[in-house]
């Protein structure tokens, strides 16, 4: 009797142990270790009727988004919108209105709460499958800046990219487009086209932020790996002050990001993890699925044809923006 | 009513999400008459007229007149994107490539003060849009079909809305009934058989889409065609998953969508084929499924039955390794058990120390 417990109590402790040995059998939330941080946003931006007519003007203001990682609460918007839209993207924003004589200037404040979980994902390629026809269909279209059809960037994304696994897809053109960064404040956007040049015997990505985005995200399309842009800031540090002077910035150059963390990162959708953060400019690794908590998410940009002026933190239609604060401070894990 | 930048610069992209960068140089005034056909065409006539905020006419100035001539094919998409996602995949005819009409009425509420303006001249792009590759059209049995017109403007820029739009349903063609999106947003301003009308004062009356059920007696939709004519030589699964070959006969390169039907749903993977190519699909974690599917465009261009009976083959390595442990304990335990046998006391009591 007892020698048959004993027998059963071990098989017991010897299968916990045979699983436990087998990497990555457990719920898809075991896969992940997690950063936290809390901040508290306070933004501020200044608006001018340059206009010799008085406007009444809406303005939108780009909000930070609930997502799996984030979440995120609005203290208060002042003047208080009029109605919260979301856009074709499922992307929230605030819609605000300023009456403005002549030569007028206006502020709208801003503060937020965001809780920003920053994570690893210990992305096991045997639990990797493949999405959805559904998905496949959705997120892997052409845009006007995710040239899929040119044939330059079907050549290269199978050369450099291509693999029977989606997660080893994901991360070998990470690896890929992580080493051919020829970075520079752009101030359009090029769009994948125009943003890998051939120079010096080797392809090159140049630009910024965006452009290194766009690309990954047509190689990743172009492979059938559905994925997305996603935008907002990057932080060096838990608290941290950005500013924009508009009439400067033109000038700056890279001057522009000792005073400015905007940011665009591609995520690729590989189940059963869900969309997963793609950020090699953070300290210039491929990163797949390593995203910091210094990220704060405000949109992702997913079909529309020519992406979203909402990347701007405040869009107004009649006025000028003119200055943009923000002021980040981390509260709390 | 659209804003134009003085440079091309529309977004500050910044290493960085963007603001914008440009000052304002001038507005547009759009205006839009939308005639639908039996035969499931639209034609689209756009009327735009640039102005300062101030409510100063530019029409005919050579500058600006320069930069929308030049800037025509820009208008001609942002016509198409009424109907499609994607300006490349819907079929459609220039009727008038860039023309200047000094006769055309243009309205739009200047400064947003609730005033209407009538502006004189128009520059007018106008296309013959084909439906039946509309990403925007859902068939609802038999002539009926729903189409959804997008605002365009507001779509790509939310402080941007067609100031106002007309829709016509021609001879042959019954509307059924119509709505628009999102609900806020204000309704016709004036509405007679065959005619409705939006004039929209701001961005925030005008509907992002307009939505119209019709009956479309001589509409055949048939969605997105097909990029290659393409077919399935084979697939089976193995301990390498499912492994489908794909051939694409004819002379024409592009996409197929390659989808096995899982008991968990579908896995696709959409794969570009050259022309003339044969390749092998994979699928490493496909261990059971019913059929393969392949699709180009909206059209599926073939099936392959792989029946119920599809082999499942159990290769994941934590399956393996769980297994060669559990044989490996079991056998250690058979061993530990013999041994014991030996060891027994007389009375039967074990030793073993399990504690």
């Amino acid at each position: 009797m007892n020698r048959n417990v004993a027998l059963v109590l071990l098989l017991f402790v010897a299968a916990g142990a045979a699983l436990a040995a087998v990497r990555g059998i457990g719920a898809p939330s075991g896969d992940f270790s997690f950063t936290n941080e809390t901040y508290i946003i306070e933004g501020r931006f200044l608006l001018v009727n340059r206009n010799n007519v008085s406007v009444h003007d809406y303005v939108y203001v780009a909000l930070p988004q609930n997502t799996t990682f984030q979440k995120s609460y609005v203290l208060y918007i002042k003047p208080a919108p009029i109605r919260y839209m979301t856009d074709e993207d499922g992307n929230r924003y605030a819609v605000t209105v300023i009456d403005a004589k002549p030569g007028e200037k206006a502020w709208i404040h801003v503060k937020y709460r965001v809780e920003v979980s920053g994570y690893v994902l210990y992305a096991d390629e045997d639990r990797a499958r493949w999405p959805s026809f559904d998905m496949v269909k959705r997120y892997t279209v052409s845009t006007g800046y995710w040239d899929v059809y040119n044939e330059t960037l079907i050549r290269l994304a199978y050369q450099v990219g291509y693999a029977d696994n989606p997660v080893t897809t994901a991360r070998k053109l990470a690896e890929w487009v992580v080493g051919r960064v020829a970075y520079y404040v752009n101030m359009g956007r090029y769009g994948s086209d125009h943003a890998v040049v051939y120079r010096y015997g080797r392809y090159q990505i140049v630009g910024d932020c965006v452009e290194v985005a766009d690309v990954y995200v047509t190689l990743a399309r172009i492979l059938g790996l559905p994925a997305r842009t996603a935008y907002g800031f990057l932080l060096t540090s838990h608290s941290q002050k950005m500013w924009l002077n508009m009439s400067t910035l033109g000038k700056e150059g890279e001057g522009l990001l000792s005073h400015w963390g905007g940011h665009m990162w591609p995520q690729v959708y590989v189940p059963p993890w869900g969309w997963i953060d793609v950020d090699m400019l953070d300290g210039m690794q491929p990163n797949f699925g390593i995203f910091s908590e210094r990220h704060v998410l405000f949109g992702v940009e997913e079909t529309k044809y020519y992406g979203t002026s909402l990347t701007s933190s405040c869009v107004p239609s009649y006025m000028t923006l003119q200055y943009v604060e923000y002021n980040f401070r981390g509260v709390a894990p | 009513m659209k804003r134009v930048v003085a440079a091309l610069i529309v977004l500050l992209v910044v290493g960085t999400a963007g603001l914008t960068a440009a000052q304002p140089q001038y507005w547009i005034a759009l205006n839009f008459d939308v005639t639908f056909y039996p035969d499931g065409t639209a034609v689209v006539e756009a009327k735009l007229h640039p102005f300062t905020v101030s409510g100063r006419s530019l029409f005919g100035e050579k500058d600006v007149e320069k930069d929308l001539e030049e800037g025509w094919q820009q208008t001609a998409y942002e016509i198409l994107l009424m109907f499609t996602d994607n300006p490349k995949t819907i079929k459609f005819d220039v009727l008038t490539r860039f023309a200047k009409d000094p006769k055309a009425e243009v309205l739009c509420d200047v400064a947003g003060t609730g005033k209407i303006s009538r502006f004189k001249g128009a520059y007018v792009v106008k296309l013959r849009v084909y439906l039946n590759s509309s990403s925007y059209v859902r068939p609802f049995g038999g002539d009926v079909y729903e189409v959804k017109v997008r605002d365009s403007f507001t779509s790509l820029d939310p402080r941007s809305w067609i100031d106002v739009i007309s829709f016509r349903f021609s001879r042959g063609v019954e509307l059924v009934k119509y709505r628009w999106e999102p609900s806020f947003a204000k309704g016709p301003s004036a509405k007679k058989p065959g005619y409705l009308l939006w004039v929209n004062f701001n961005e925030q009356e005008a509907p992002d889409f307009y939505v119209f059920v019709m009956k479309l007696p001589g509409f055949h939709y048939v969605g997105r065609p097909a990029e290659v004519k393409a077919k399935i030589l084979d697939a089976k699964i193995g301990e390498e998953g499912l492994v489908v070959t794909v051939a694409n006969n004819s002379t024409s390169s592009g996409y197929v969508y390659v989808v096995a039907k899982t008991p968990q749903g579908t896995e696709a993977r959409k794969v570009w084929l050259w022309k003339g190519s044969v390749v092998e699909v994979r699928f490493p974690d496909v261990k059971r499924a019913t059929e393969v599917e392949l699709w180009s465009g909206d059209v599926r261009l073939d099936v392959y039955a792989l029946g119920p009976a599809s082999p499942l083959v159990v290769k994941r390595n934590g399956f393996y390794y769980l297994i060669a442990l559990l044989v490996l304990f079991a056998a250690l335990f058979t061993v530990a058990y013999k041994v014991e046998e030996r060891r027994r006391t007389p009375s039967g009591w074990v030793l073993y120390p399990y504690r």
